[in-house]
């Protein structure tokens, strides 16, 4: 077999060099520069989320991943799960209600996302009682409506604060114009699943942008799930019936104009729990969530002469969440609601020559960070109001020590009442070692404060399954990195990072020997990893990306953490097909095996392939397949489940027609 | 053993994928497709009062053009012959149609565009710090093309008209 491989290859590049780079660009109408894609890997990317402001990617303290909308399109990504775990390193489980991202080998079940700090359009977006952020359909923007992500992996405290451990994923939402007028899109996929989506988009004459948009989705998953702990008589054979259903409502605006910008979204979502988690009954259709959040912010960003730009933001958030959990014999009713404002000053100075300056100071303050868990129209177990205000200061320099070489030095004080004070720096030093070659060192620390939910979701008796614990604090991360970029040709990208941290205090929850959780400051942990990735641009518009990840994620024990992946692999291959509007994506990825709490869960390969044609000017129709092999495969999860592992959907596909007027 | 056998047909289908799919793509080096940009904004800008001849089209500083600056050999700007120049010193900057300068490589930069503002001169960048002091177009790669953002409030103080196509394509317009 691997004798022919060669051949195949060898026609790969025939018609790769065959295929024609336009001529004279000069030539060609300003519409159709707009469309010619790059032949070569720039330096000059922009990316925004490494030092607050914008950048060149290659000026960057790390290295900043971006997925942009064309990719979303291209690859049928339907969430922001996806989209991110197609990034070297990146991981996603998901137990059939939440998805839970992990990054660096660090995902333990149980955890809600509160160690990776999410931004939509520069603003922060976990929520203030569990510190989560949302990447599955409950996140609060439809995945059509987001232009770019970019992901810094690695410690962002320095500049961002409390949560930002592993690393900060900014979401950059769609402008009017990138739409241009009214959007109707409808998609039907397997397992029962509809959405449909209507948008207008507009930049009118004097710049000003407005975007509006509303999405509907209903899936009704599969008919039943069987799980084999339930297989015992009385439980419906272990199969849960209707119970994986997953709907939302959603809404987005936007307007912007000249360095204003302000814009709303919301979210509603009901999912229904097939999982009999946390104890409860087995396949009773009265389990499911409801999560809602709302969102209002605004920025503003004006210039102070030539040397100074300035930057604030005021934004206002909510999140409801109801949980119904179900017991033979009572409804248990879980309840969050969470409001809070903030605002944020930033300045950028560059006054000084070979200086580039940044400070700022950050505010929250929760007005409401109430938490009750209650049996319906019975026990009160749980009832915990609470508000509080948080706050940090932050600076950075970024010095051209040379023309090749910047240090990046920078820290941030942050105060959070339930961990007290917090400060972290960062160290680095980005050499452009060559025209082709980037070095970057980096030195840096992160924490988290414990969030609401650890801190007050208990009592003192332990009739709600917790008891409080009056002493918990601050957990921190200490990372060294050391990257390297290089161009092996122009069309030909290499990274490599090679990372070691070490975790304190990691704030995890534990059962005390009379048998009540307790969240207690716990382990360390020591972790080493590899990133390493590979691109490649052929002249013929075929794009492929290889990236594989090792990592060793140990706790104080020296046993490697559940849910932490020692390998990953992913590829990516699109191209571009006869005509304009087609394209074909195909990716692979592969997650090694996992230790799960009780057994090791198997590795997986998981592969999908869209087309996306327009056979009329203003259609758009995409076809895709998702998880091809139909591999049965699963995902850890943590005490609160039975089972080990929860397995996961198999072979499906979607259907998407997307009209513009 | 499987997932050894499911990597190679996933590589199987790739191979074929690229060897079939590549019949349609516009694709350019990064410096050849901005000089064409930059070209095309002398050609969507109007400025005041009769233009000087030639046309002057200046690179003010380091830049990573190199050879792709010869697509712009014999061309006209609204029937003027374009001429392309390599300024030494802010002086010389000032007296050009067309300005293009990287703000990290060249000193005082912001206090040349100070100096520039009220000057009929279009100012271009493609580095993202050159937009807060005042660069009346900034270009930026998203990573697969090149995009650009207008500043119409500075291009009017200085007398600069954009057409309604440029604005039309632009990423943002302030």
């Amino acid at each position: 077999m691997s004798r022919r491989l060669p051949r195949y290859l060898y026609s790969l590049f025939a018609c790769a060099s065959a295929a024609a780079v336009a001529g004279d660009l000069t030539d060609l109408p300003l519409e159709e520069l707009s469309n010619t894609g790059l032949a070569t890997f720039s330096p000059n990317v922009e990316v925004s989320t490494a030092a607050k402001y914008a950048q060149l990617s290659a000026e960057a303290p790390a290295a900043v991943r971006v997925v942009t909308a064309q990719d979303i399109k291209t690859y049928g990504y339907r969430t922001l799960a996806e989209v991110l775990r197609s990034l070297p390193g990146v991981y996603v489980s998901h137990d059939r209600n939440y998805s839970y991202l992990g990054v660096r080998g660090f995902s333990p079940p149980g955890d809600y996302n509160a160690r990776v700090l999410m931004l939509v359009d520069g603003v922060r977006f976990n929520e203030n009682i569990y510190d989560s952020l949302s990447l599955g359909h409950d996140f609060i923007l439809d995945i059509d409506l987001v232009e770019r992500v970019e992901f810094m992996p690695g410690p962002g405290s320095a500049l961002y604060g409390n949560n930002a451990l592993f690393g900060v994923v900014n979401v950059i939402t769609k402008r009017g114009a990138s739409l241009d007028g009214a959007e109707l899109s409808g998609d039907y996929g397997g397992f029962d699943t509809y959405k449909a989506r209507g948008s207008f988009g507009r930049r009118f004459d004097n710049g000003a942008e407005l975007l509006l948009s509303a999405t509907g989705f209903d899936r009704e998953g599969p008919d039943r799930l069987h799980f084999k702990e339930f297989d015992t008589p009385g439980r419906n054979g272990g199969n849960a019936v209707g119970l994986d259903f997953d709907r939302y409502q959603s809404a987005f605006g936007k307007f912007s104009l000249g360095g204003l910008n302000l814009e709303s979204a919301y979210i509603s979502r009901d999912k229904g729990i097939p999982t009999a988690s946390f104890g409860q009954a087995f396949n009773d259709p009265r389990s499911a969530t409801l999560d809602q959040r709302g969102f209002v912010a605004m920025t503003y960003n004006t210039q102070w002469g030539p040397a100074w730009d300035f930057r604030a933001r005021l934004d206002y958030q909510r999140y409801w969440y109801d949980g119904d959990y179900a017991y033979p014999d009572a409804l248990n009713r879980d309840v969050a609601r969470g409001e809070w404002w903030g605002g944020e000053l930033q300045v950028i100075n560059t006054s000084f020559e070979d200086h580039r300056l940044s400070f700022g100071g950050e505010w929250q303050d929760n007005l409401q960070q109430f938490q009750s868990n209650r049996d319906v129209g019975g026990a009160v177990f749980v009832d915990a109001p609470y508000n509080s205000v948080r706050y940090g200061f932050y600076g950075e320099d970024q010095f051209r020590l040379l023309d090749e070489l910047t240090l990046i030095a920078g820290a941030r004080y942050d105060y959070v009442p339930l961990g007290g004070s917090s400060a972290n720096p960062r160290l680095g030093l980005v050499w452009q070692a060559r025209e082709d070659t980037t070095l970057r060192l980096n030195y840096g620390t992160a924490f988290r404060a414990p969030n609401t939910f650890e801190r007050f979701y208990n009592d003192p008796a332990g009739n709600s399954g917790y008891k409080p614990n009056a002493s918990l604090n601050n957990e921190t991360v200490e990372t060294l990195e050391l990257g390297l970029q290089h161009l092996l040709t122009p069309a030909t990208r290499l990274g490599l990072s090679v990372y070691h941290y070490e975790a304190d205090g990691l704030i995890s929850q534990t059962a005390d020997a009379d048998g009540f959780l307790i969240y207690r400051n716990l382990d360390g942990i020591k972790a080493v990893g590899v990133e390493a990735d590979g691109e490649h641009r052929f002249k013929n518009g075929v794009r492929t990306r290889l990236s594989y990840a090792w990592q060793e994620t140990r706790d104080d024990t020296g046993a490697i953490l559940t849910n932490s992946p020692q390998h990953m692999a992913k590829f990516h291959i699109d191209s571009p097909l006869w005509r304009e509007g087609w394209t074909l994506g195909f990716d692979t990825l592969y997650l090694g095996s996992r230790q799960g709490r009780l057994d090791t869960v198997d590795g997986h390969v998981l592969s999908s392939l869209t087309l996306n044609s327009r056979w009329l000017e203003n259609a758009d129709l995409s076809a895709g397949v998702y998880n091809l092999w139909n591999a049965h495969y699963a995902d850890p999860v943590g005490s609160e489940f039975v089972q080990n592992e929860i397995f996961q959907d198999g072979r499906s596909f979607r259907l998407k027609l997307t009209l513009r007027f | 053993m499987s997932t050894l056998r499911r990597l190679f047909r996933g590589w199987l289908a790739i191979v074929l994928l690229a060897g079939i799919g590549p019949l349609r793509a516009e694709l350019a080096e990064e410096y050849e497709l901005k000089a064409a940009f930059l070209y095309n904004f002398a050609l969507f800008t109007h400025w005041p009062g009769e233009t000087a001849e030639p046309f002057t089209l200046c690179l003010y500083g380091p830049h990573r053009f190199g050879d792709a600056l010869r697509q712009l050999d014999g061309k006209t700007v609204h029937d003027i012959p374009l001429s392309l120049q390599f300024p030494q010193t802010a002086q010389e900057a000032r007296t050009c149609q067309v300005l293009f300068f990287n703000p990290d490589a060249v000193p005082r930069a912001a206090e040349l565009l100070e100096a520039l503002r009220a000057a009929p001169v279009l100012t271009i960048s493609d580095h993202p710090v050159a937009w807060p002091m005042g660069t009346m177009i900034v270009l930026a790669v998203d990573p697969q093309r090149v995009v650009f953002d207008i500043n119409t409030r500075r291009a009017r103080q200085a007398g600069l008209d954009f057409s309604a196509k440029l604005l039309r394509l632009a990423r943002t317009v302030h």
